[in-house]
């Protein structure tokens, strides 16, 4: 597992690279004093864990995470107990108090790596699915696809020339498509990324088009943009 | 390390490691005198947010020491929402200063009983 260290305090980094570097699993592939520093090596190294600091000057931990879309695992690495709820809230991994102690934190990454097999049998690698449309299975190439709108029990989901209607959640077919090439970008809304043609303030063009993006998911939806 | 202070944590992650002791030690003994600096600075800037994430950073740097007294103030300094003002907190920093210059000789102590 490729790990990043993000922590202000110097005593606090070497602290958490000895245990990194005790463990054979992980494997470091950067330092960071601060999370604005780490972004970039975030997006080229695509660590698949960060230890990362709740209360640091520039940003803290846990509005770090919230910027994020696609998100590494997070395990927080903190004093103070207060955080443990919002965190948790924020889909992180595991909680550690300092000063880290080598047992918990060994606990800690195991489940990281135990929930990263877990997803990589889970996440769908594949750009196609099979949609019954009345009697039939019809084949969908995921690559095609505009974007999903929540309809009752049903989802429409909209393709260049064509609209399915499927009986089907959000979430059951959230947890079908690959988490790098769509976003939800609203209770009702899920758009494939390279198919974004504009984003003006809370809407979205996809196609032709407009759907709302949710005031909570604009800073993911930004992030996982490639911005100049 | 003497009454106050025991390095039992440091002792326990290094694993045998004194080379890793040794790198924490020389961190803390390199740091604690920055911390101490900027609280003061931050104390006369008058800035109380600064103050508190001046000290919080300082509890980090001297985690390992589990040197309670030091420990105990700087929760002090850091503490949001406590009401106290600045003028308070710096009837505090002689003895802050105090707790850790001793902490440093307590260090220095400690690296001389490993032979470093």
């Amino acid at each position: 597992m490729k790990c990043i260290i993000i922590d202000d305090n110097e005593v606090a980094r070497a602290a958490v690279k000895h245990c990194v570097e005790k463990t054979p699993f992980l494997t470091l592939t950067g330092v960071f004093t601060n999370p604005i520093e780490a972004l970039e090596a975030i997006k080229k190294e695509r660590p698949d864990l960060l230890l990362l600091d709740v209360e640091m000057p520039e940003m803290s931990g846990i509005d770090f995470i919230k910027t994020f879309h696609d998100i590494p695992q997070v395990i927080l690495i903190t004093s103070k107990k207060d955080y443990a709820a919002e965190a948790f809230d924020f889909n992180v991994t595991d909680y550690i108090l300092k000063p880290v102690e080598y047992p918990r934190f060994l606990k800690a990454v195991t489940k990281a790596k135990e929930m990263q097999e877990s997803l990589k049998q889970e996440t769908p690698e594949s750009n196609e699915l099979f949609i019954k449309v009345t009697n039939k299975f019809v084949h969908l190439n995921l690559k095609d696809v505009l974007m999903i709108e929540a309809l009752a029990d049903y989802v429409n989901i909209y393709v260049e020339k064509h609209r399915y209607t499927v009986l089907s959640t959000m979430k059951a077919i959230e947890d079908k498509l690959p988490k790098k090439d769509f976003i939800r970008v609203h209770r009702s809304y899920i758009v494939r990324i390279d198919k974004i043609k504009e984003i003006d303030d809370n809407t979205i063009s996809v196609g032709d088009q407009n759907v709302p993006i949710s005031r909570n998911m604009k800073d993911p939806v930004m992030s996982a943009l490639n911005k100049l | 390390m003497a009454d106050h202070t025991n390095l039992s944590y440091l002792y326990s992650l290094a694993d045998g490691d004194m080379d890793f002791v040794t790198e924490i030690l020389d961190l803390m003994q390199k740091n604690i005198p920055v911390d101490i600096a900027d609280i003061e600075n931050a104390i006369a800037m008058n800035d109380i947010q600064l103050v508190q994430r001046m000290a919080h950073r300082m509890k980090s740097t001297i985690q390992y020491s589990d040197y309670l007294d030091l420990s105990e103030l700087l929760s002090v300094f850091e503490k949001d929402n406590s009401g106290i003002t600045i003028a308070e907190l710096k009837t505090f920093l002689p003895e802050l200063k105090e707790l850790a210059e001793n902490l440093m000789s307590l260090i220095e102590v400690e690296k001389k009983k490993i032979g470093k």
